[in-house]
């Protein structure tokens, strides 16, 4: 957009230069059109002169009085003896002489004022703005039209070059008492026969046209400045609604996803939960369970002969066998299927669990590490529930840590097992609550932070993969955690 | 229903009525039971006394069932054993199974589906019925 900008303001400057230099063109060309009539103007007082002195020379040959409108036109005017071969032109203060030979061998002398050459041109002059000036027959000094002499050789060379117009700079035109601005000099010539060729100058300051192209450049400056700056703010405002807009969409997705994360956790959670107890009530119902139809078996035995105590055994059976089926059925339910035993890589247990928790350690601010070395032998469980229980170890430490603090997973091979363990710098715990973490409802959380049910959990998912945990303090401060799982059959021997 | 009066069966659950429900019936179809609901009693009866057969439960207290396995595998190899584990625990009776168990089984069970695997373990006929060693 700024680039754009530069490009249009370049392109109105130069515009804008052209056209000035069109418009100073125009004035040299009117002050040479003006010079070329003043020329013309000039020819014909010079052959008015040349009249006068021929007319005068021959009245005082033949003693007849000149007349007085002569005498008033000139402010000397003498004959002489003596013969020139051309007429002269002499300067002199406030006048020139101009001497014209007559044809009896005299001299006619002319006192020519230059106002009086000038005289019905100086109504152009405008003092401070337009400037004629006369240049006799080989004179280097041109005269103004209020009889000062001025010498300037570069209006002097240009008129011998036959130049019709030049740009004078501020100086030169300060010089010929015009304002210190660019003026420019139209400039042409008469012929003056005898008289020979006089030059003429009209010069004419520029000011008016400068000052209307400085007028123009700053209007050009503020037309270009004021929309640029209206654009760069409205533009600027622009952007920074819509960057806020971006950043507030880019948190809203943020919170999205670590809510969909959280639900993500809260589901594998209820799963886990929900899969545990029912194990637990699977597991410990089936005793009794066993007891009462291995016993009503019994009992049918014995009371072959009595149709109706058998009948009433075989309802017994009947009911068990209904009661286990609904067992059964709770427990798919609640595991979303049978339960999936299968050989698991631990890295890829550790890599599910860490990847489930990552969102509420950043929340936390608590650092994640964790070190599963590739090698490790597989382990034979329900990938769901061992993740879970790995989480909720995680999810401990990273409770009982401050923000800045550090949790770290390390899984490697401890004789026949594969051990998870979850260190934190934490608050750490007592011997004693140690002993009780893994009780169902056993919390050391504030009200309403835990349910007590995380470490019951873990421990009945640990228990039923045929493996331990272990809860203790860990020097100098926070806690350590150890989950243990025999690897999987078949891959004993490989273990370190 | 009985194959042989003599035979002792050692039987063992942490539950004292299921040992004994499994004890009373054996009894009555003329085995020789002692029924226990302590493993590491169990553990020292196995050492002590020589018994053709071994029931166990998996999960108990102290000494588990596959440690009761693994001892009574140890000390004589061709003493069958027969596992009863509840529904949580499938995974460690199949271990069980691989360890030398004969079979499983799965509370609540028939005591005649009992009957059929002791007849099956205990026939001298049929050895291949047999798990193999790990």
């Amino acid at each position: 957009m700024f680039l754009a900008l530069v490009v249009v303001a370049g392109l109105a400057y130069l515009d804008e230069d052209r056209e000035s230099k069109a418009t100073l063109d125009d004035f040299a060309s009117e002050q040479a059109t003006l010079a070329a009539g003043l020329s013309a103007n000039l020819s014909a007082r010079l052959a008015t002169v040349r009249r006068d002195a021929l007319i005068a020379a021959e009245d005082l040959a033949e003693g007849r009085r000149l007349p007085a409108t002569l005498l008033a036109s000139y402010s000397l005017l003498r004959v002489r003896a003596g013969t020139a071969p051309v007429s002269t032109v002499r300067p002199e203060a406030h006048a020139m002489v101009v001497s014209i030979p007559t044809q009896s061998d005299t001299v006619i002398d002319l006192g020519v004022a230059p106002s009086s050459m000038l005289a019905n041109l100086s109504h152009l002059e405008r003092p401070g703005e337009l400037l004629l000036l006369l240049q006799p027959a080989g004179s280097s000094v041109f005269y103004t039209s209020d009889g000062r002499t001025l010498a300037t050789d570069r209006l002097r060379d240009a008129l011998d070059q036959g130049k019709t117009s030049i740009r004078l700079s501020r100086p030169e035109a300060s010089a010929l008492g015009l304002p210190e601005r660019t003026a420019y000099a139209g400039l042409g010539s008469a012929d003056g026969g005898p008289l020979g060729r006089w030059g003429i100058a009209v010069i004419a300051s520029a000011r008016a046209e400068r000052d209307r192209e400085v007028r123009a450049r700053w209007r050009l400056v503020l037309g270009v400045l004021v929309p640029s700056g209206l654009v760069l703010a409205f533009g600027g405002a622009a952007l920074r609604r819509q960057r806020k807009q971006l950043l507030l969409e880019r948190e809203l997705a943020l919170a999205e996803v670590e809510n969909a994360q959280n639900q993500r956790l809260e589901r594998a959670t209820r799963i886990a939960i929900m899969g545990t107890f029912a194990m637990g009530i699977a597991h410990e119902v089936s005793t009794p369970l066993g007891v009462i139809v291995g016993r009503a078996e019994q009992v049918l035995a014995r009371v072959a002969g009595d149709e109706r105590a058998a009948n009433s055994t075989r309802i017994i059976l009947g009911q068990a066998d209904r009661i286990q089926s609904l067992i059964r059925s709770f427990l798919d339910l609640a595991r979303g299927g049978p339960p999936a035993l299968a050989r698991v890589e631990p890295g890829l247990v550790a890599a599910s669990a860490v990847a489930l928790v990552n969102h509420r350690f950043a929340k936390a601010d608590v650092a994640l590490r964790a070190d599963i070395p590739p090698d490790l032998p597989p382990i034979q469980c329900d990938r769901g529930l061992m993740e879970h229980a790995i989480v909720n170890l995680l999810l401990n430490a990273c409770e009982a840590c401050v923000a800045g603090g550090v949790v770290e997973l390390v899984a490697r091979t401890e004789g026949q097992n594969v051990a998870f363990v979850v260190c934190d710098d934490g608050s750490g715990i007592t011997d004693e609550n140690a002993a009780r973490a893994t009780e169902p409802f056993f919390t050391t959380k504030a009200e309403g932070k835990g349910t007590g049910l995380g470490l019951a959990i873990t421990s009945e998912i640990v228990k039923s993969h045929r493996g331990t945990l272990s809860i203790e303090p860990r020097s100098p401060r926070g806690t350590r955690a150890c989950v243990q799982v025999p690897v999987a059959p078949g891959e004993a021997r490989h273990a370190a | 229903m009985q194959l042989d009066g003599t035979m002792n069966v050692l039987v063992v659950d942490d539950e004292l009525e299921m040992a004994e429900m499994i004890a009373d019936e054996l009894r009555d179809r003329g085995y020789g039971v002692v029924a226990l609901n302590s493993s590491v009693e169990a553990l020292d009866f196995l050492k002590r006394e020589n018994f053709d057969m071994l029931i166990t439960d998996l999960r108990m207290p102290h000494v588990d069932g596959l440690s009761l396995l693994r001892a009574s595998r140890k000390l004589d190899p061709s003493r069958p054993v027969i596992v009863i584990t509840g529904h949580g625990a499938i995974d460690t009776a199949l271990e069980a199974h691989r360890q030398g168990a004969f079979q499983y089984l799965t509370k609540p069970f028939s005591l005649v589906h009992l009957l059929d695997l002791m007849r099956a373990a205990l026939a001298p006929e049929t050895p291949g019925e047999r798990a193999t060693d790990p």
